[in-house]
């Protein structure tokens, strides 16, 4: 039956689809032809850990942040300033965005989530602003406008990660963790609890769910894990470069989870597809590619409110029905 | 006698300068039904806002086995064996039945963020309890046919019934039905006031906010009337039926009928 309301229950079927997903995907390499190719597939794992914690967030909690991007931002400004300019393992530094991105959330979000309402969008826009007006500012450290240069690639084991196949190895174990972190979480006690939290927070709290605890622990999570992808992201291209974590890039995550699906788990791999392949689709439109942005979440809030995952999901009910028959 | 499981002292609640609950003290004694009945904006609740809760009072004392409660956060209350259901549904409609209920174990269970994301043993084995104490619960309500169904395609009386087995999962001593009845047809509410009773037999004491006086007849021991947010009577049926002030705050004083035929 054709529910009004989808579905954000995560069944046995979803960690079976998972697997045979980040299996076929450890075959990527084989088929790209070139290297140009390969680094779409890394620009994907990354894009899927920020659309994947912002669905976190806002698919499944119903909690809206517009800071998405400045908390990718502050990880990879910490992990790359520390080993640019300090000579630490980036290693230490990926433990510095963690705990960096954690204690940023934590405290917009303690403040801002005991309110009723929007807050925590309104917090968070201001958090973007001032993270934006930072990374510009501190040039000593971050290298201003002209961007952070000389961040180190990663190693291990003496073996350096370039952005090559070893670099597309290494996202695809990091980012396959978070995302079946992800997944344990919401089949888990507490993932109960922020999914039914964004329906009715009255019921949540008549079942003794600690409404504003739950909804911090989530809000810290998913920026950790964008804070994770911002380590990624450095490492990969050993720079970084403040117009990338702007106001405008939390927005365009927000339309990359809407347009794959929000509350739904495969909307973020969908999502993190339109967001590395269109850009070099819209290439020829430059500055307006934003433009092209809004006018598609207009596009798909109108007529696909569940995004592609649910517009798929809608094609393969019909499929069946029709195969039925 | 034994001491009441849950009491209201002098309890009040302004709104806007308007008392909903007016010095209102009452006791509920454990292994009671005891309903609250009353005219339309007679304060049952507020009252039941007040003692789940969702509200404050703005004087007066709530306890819960003589312990303080009036102060304490809504969800605290669960865990101290307080649960309660909706007069409007609130049922996570994105979740199966069965998750519903189990949200409902949120008490009983302890996993929290870090244990939840590894899938800790300890983690996964709460999980399996709490998923087989919530089939316990739905079928307690009748319900176990229905538990992977998704609740937004559940009918109307059978939301009632989830969201009874949710209350249910957490264990209350106390429980708390804001109009268990309504919106539902003759049979579902004897249906409804058969698992109340079932309930209750299972040692569950039950308050109930009610305006469908054949399930309040059926099952109440105890009932507790009120009008402008003032007890006016509280007894068993038999004797609140025959209070001259419950006959007149349902169908009007005397002469003002006689008014009226003028």
């Amino acid at each position: 039956m054709d529910s009004p309301v989808s579905s954000n229950s995560v069944s046995r079927n979803s960690y079976r689809v998972f697997a045979v997903v980040w299996a076929l995907l450890l075959l990527f390499p084989l088929a790209a032809p070139n290297n140009f190719i390969l680094n779409l597939g890394i620009s994907w794992f990354i894009s899927l850990a920020l659309a994947g914690s912002l669905n976190l967030l806002m698919g499944y909690a119903g909690q809206i942040s517009l800071s998405h991007a400045a908390f990718y931002g502050l990880g990879a400004y910490a992990s790359g300033v520390l080993s640019a300019k300090f000579g630490v393992s980036p290693w230490l530094g990926l433990c510095a965005a963690i705990v960096l991105t954690g204690v940023a959330a934590f405290l917009i979000g303690w403040p801002s989530l005991k309110l009723r309402g929007h807050y925590l969008a309104m917090a968070t826009l201001g958090f973007n602003v001032i993270m934006s007006v930072l990374f510009v500012e501190l040039r000593g450290l971050t290298g201003g406008p002209n961007g952070l240069v000389g961040v180190p690639s990663l190693s291990l084991f003496g073996y350096e990660i370039g952005a090559d196949i070893r670099f597309y190895l290494f996202a695809w174990f990091v980012v396959g963790l978070l995302m079946l972190l992800v997944l344990n979480l919401l089949d888990s006690r507490m993932g109960r609890a922020l999914r039914a939290l964004s329906t009715s927070e009255l019921a949540a709290k008549a079942n003794g769910i600690d409404v504003h605890a739950v909804k911090l622990g989530v809000f810290v999570l998913s920026a950790v894990m964008a804070g994770i992808a911002g380590f990624l992201y450095v490492h990969l291209n050993n720079f970084a470069s403040p117009e990338n974590f702007d106001f405008v890039a939390s927005v365009m995550l927000l339309v990359v989870v809407a347009l794959g699906g929000t509350g739904t788990y495969w909307g973020p791999f969908l999502g993190a597809l339109l967001h590395v392949v269109l850009p070099e689709a819209l290439r020829a439109f430059a500055d307006f590619e934003i433009l092209v942005y809004g006018v598609s979440l207009v596009l798909v809030l109108l007529f696909f409110p569940g995004g592609l995952s649910g517009a798929i999901a809608r094609l393969w009910r019909l499929v069946g029905r029709g195969a039925a028959r | 006698m034994s001491a009441p499981l849950l009491e209201a002292r002098g309890v009040t609640r302004m709104f806007a300068g308007l008392a909903a609950v007016q010095d209102l003290s009452f006791a509920v004694t454990p292994g009671a039904i005891k309903a609250v009945i009353g005219p339309n904006g007679a304060g049952k609740t507020t009252l039941l806002n007040l003692l789940s809760g969702f509200i404050e009072p703005s004087a007066g004392e709530i306890r819960l086995e003589n312990r303080r409660i009036d102060a304490m956060p809504a969800h605290a209350r669960v865990r101290h064996g307080m649960a309660r259901t909706f007069q409007n549904l609130q049922v996570f409609g994105r979740m199966t039945a069965l998750e519903n209920v189990m949200v409902g174990r949120h008490v009983r269970t302890r996993a929290g963020f870090i244990a939840g994301m590894l899938r800790t043993p300890a983690s996964r084995r709460e999980s399996a309890a709490a998923r087989a104490a919530a089939v316990k619960s739905l079928a307690l309500v009748g319900l176990d046919g229905r538990a992977d169904t998704q609740a937004t395609d559940l009918s109307f009386g059978e939301l009632k019934l989830l969201e009874l087995a949710r209350a249910l999962a957490s264990e209350p001593r106390l429980l708390l039905l804001d109009e268990p009845a309504a919106g539902l047809a003759m049979a579902e509410t004897d249906r409804m006031a058969g698992v109340i009773r079932g309930i209750n037999a299972g040692g569950v004491t039950v308050v109930l906010v009610e305006h469908n006086m054949r399930l309040v007849m059926s099952i109440s021991h105890d009932i507790l009337v009120l009008n402008f947010g003032r007890r006016i009577a509280e007894g068993s049926p038999a004797i609140v039926q025959a209070e001259p002030a419950v006959i007149e705050a349902y169908l009007g004083r005397d002469d003002d009928a006689r008014a009226d035929d003028a």
